[in-house]
């Protein structure tokens, strides 16, 4: 009998196809819109997963998340070099600047200014030029996605031309040379990514008094991290996190304080109230259309139980089918906006997240149009 | 399973009502009524005079309010719905006024679906409901569509299907309501073949006089009562 009530479903063509659609959107607006936000929010840390080599991150104890650097006195620094655990220590500068284009538009730019001497901080993939190029006059790095995009020169016929390596641009009303592209992961804002030395970015912003905006601190032992913060907490007042706890940081502020978890929270809820209703509504709709036949197939000497699981079986499958059809064009559009500066990042959270929101649909689904089913008196398939 | 005195059917003092206080209609005010085993028993009378219930309650699908209704000797008001359901099932077959075949399902599923209620596999259910859709005349359209045949042919649908679980009891409404004088004739012809001749009874609801000929007894109800029982002439 299981077999005929899914015979029954499919050769229902209009609303078993309306049924699964509906169920294939939410499942598709549940995840792809979180994936984005999750995207967002590895996009928002890309810079401490990118420098896998620091152990601790040290900055101002107010600092909320990656991007909120409140600066740093350079002698702190020095200070904590001067701590018993640390290898090393170099400073790091992350902050704006406007860009100014060829047409006289003006572009705000991640800066990011890496320890002269060491050049660690940089980052993690370059796909022209060389790291070490930076010591050059002038030299900066930007990421190859906005060389292309939205540094590129504006030219005469409306076709910009991307930025290469000698090309030059204007930050802060100073000449800067492109020695090389990177492929860094794009910042949570989705700015062009400059890097160069932090004492260039010093010149570069040269009415700010105070730029350091992180000290990354290597230790002789990691397993002496928590020590270490103690200490520097200790003898300079700043806070220092592990490259992890620093991360959960920047997330939690993203994730709970910046409102931008919510809106993609209305966005999903509403995703699964409209797909929701709309695919439990076919659905009613639709064991209302066969009601004369439950009813006949109940005179005929069907259980309630029997045609319970009957309808239970009809609504997992067009959940099934729909939630298959709904995280297949999800990962197709993360495959496919990997080479855009869409953030995505799919994860099996995620999946199962949405498919416990399609499964409670197609239970409620599936509850609420067994009901009339299960009321139903066999006598009134002799009422005509 | 009969009571032992080859009766199908055994209704004593049967009553229903349906509504309360000054709405209430009393459709069933006390029938007696005995169907043997291969008797074809038509039932005739105006609308509303109980016909439909008096059907509903013998094919256990409705509960009397009072009096005795025996099916093959079991009493329905001792049965739970769990039980009445495994009755419907095994002993009853049921064949309706508009057909009542599932359009979405092919005619050998529709046949076949009484077979896979009581448990066979769907192979030899449908293997045996395509091998009576042959014996009807239906050659070769098991994989059709209820939309795609004619109404005789939908009704030689809904009479197979009645009868492909081989129960002892078969409760007709209206069979022929729908169907042309020539088309319903040769249903009932059919249905007393296969199914008074197999030592069946049959309950026929019927206003269509054309049809009485196959009767062996015609109980003629009105207000609630069967108000006269005579053989068919």
């Amino acid at each position: 009998m299981l077999r005929i009530a899914l015979i029954m479903l499919v050769n229902d063509r209009g609303k078993y196809l309306g049924i699964v659609a509906a169920l294939s959107f939410t499942a598709f607006m549940m995840v792809q819109q979180p994936a984005i936000f999750l995207g967002i929010l590895s996009r928002s840390t890309a810079v401490i997963t990118e420098l896998p080599i620091v152990d601790l991150w040290v900055v101002d104890p107010k600092v909320e998340n990656v991007d909120d650097a409140k600066p740093l006195q350079d002698t702190q620094l020095y200070r904590i070099k001067g701590i018993t655990g640390v290898a090393w220590a170099v400073p790091l500068f992350r902050g704006t600047i406007k860009a100014r284009l060829a047409d006289g538009n003006f572009v705000a730019c991640q800066i990011i200014g890496i320890d002269d001497a060491s050049l660690i901080g940089g980052p993690s993939q370059i796909a022209q030029g060389l790291l070490i190029d930076l010591r050059k006059s002038d030299a900066v790095l930007v990421d190859a996605a906005s060389a292309k995009g939205r540094l590129a020169q504006p030219g005469a016929a409306g076709q910009a031309t991307p930025l290469g390596v000698g090309s030059t641009i204007e930050l802060n009303e100073k000449r800067a040379t492109i020695v090389g592209l990177h492929l860094g992961t794009p910042s949570f804002q989705s700015q062009p990514v400059i890097y160069t030395t932090y004492s260039r970015s010093k010149a570069f912003l040269s009415s700010e008094r105070k730029i350091l905006s992180f000290v990354l601190v290597k230790l002789k032992q990691p397993s002496d991290a928590k020590r270490v913060a103690a200490d520097i907490r200790k003898y300079t007042g700043l806070a220092a996190y592990t490259s992890e706890e620093f991360r959960t940081l920047s997330k939690e502020f993203f994730l709970f304080k910046s409102g931008i978890f919510v809106n993609f929270a209305i966005s999903s809820v509403i995703a699964f109230a409209i797909g929701g209703s709309i695919a439990g509504q076919t659905f009613y709709n639709f064991t209302l259309d066969h009601l004369r036949y439950f009813g006949v197939l109940k005179a005929m000497g069907a259980t309630n139980r029997l045609l319970f699981a009957m309808i239970a079986l009809q609504a997992f499958t067009a959940a099934a089918l729909g939630f298959g059809i709904g995280i297949g064009a999800v990962s197709f559009f993360g495959s496919s906006s990997k080479s855009s500066p869409i953030a995505f990042e799919l994860n099996l959270w995620l999946v199962a997240a949405s498919a416990a929101a399609v499964i409670l649909v197609s239970l409620l689904a599936a509850a609420l149009s067994a009901r009339p089913v299960m009321r139903l008196e066999p006598a009134a398939v002799f009422r005509g | 399973m009969d009571s032992g005195h080859g009766l199908a059917i055994r209704c004593r003092a049967l009553t229903k009502s349906f509504g309360r206080g000054e709405t209430e209609v009393k459709a069933l005010r006390g029938v007696d009524l005995d169907v043997p085993l291969g008797e074809l028993l038509m039932l005739v009378g105006p609308s509303g005079c109980g016909k439909t219930t008096l059907i509903s309650i013998i094919a256990s699908v409705l509960d009397h309010d009072s009096g005795l209704c025996e099916v093959l000797g079991r009493d329905l008001s001792e049965l739970s719905a769990v039980e009445k359901a495994a009755l419907r099932r095994a002993e009853i077959g049921f064949v309706f006024q508009s057909y009542n075949l599932i359009p979405t399902l092919t005619s050998a599923e529709n046949v076949a679906v009484p077979l896979l209620l009581n448990g066979h596999g769907r192979r030899q259910a449908l293997a045996k409901a395509d091998k009576l859709l042959e014996s009807l005349g239906l050659v070769g359209r098991g994989a059709s569509q209820p939309s795609d045949l004619s109404g005789g042919q939908q009704q030689r649908v809904a009479v197979a299907r009645a009868l492909v679980h081989e129960p002892r009891i078969l409760v007709c409404d209206e069979p022929t309501s729908a169907l042309d004088a020539v088309t319903g004739d040769n249903l009932l012809r059919l249905l007393r073949e296969i199914a008074v001749r197999e030592g069946r009874a049959l309950v026929v609801v019927t206003h269509d006089s054309r049809i009485f000929k196959y009767a062996d007894r015609i109980a003629t109800m009105n207000d609630g009562q069967i108000v006269n029982m005579e053989p068919a002439v």
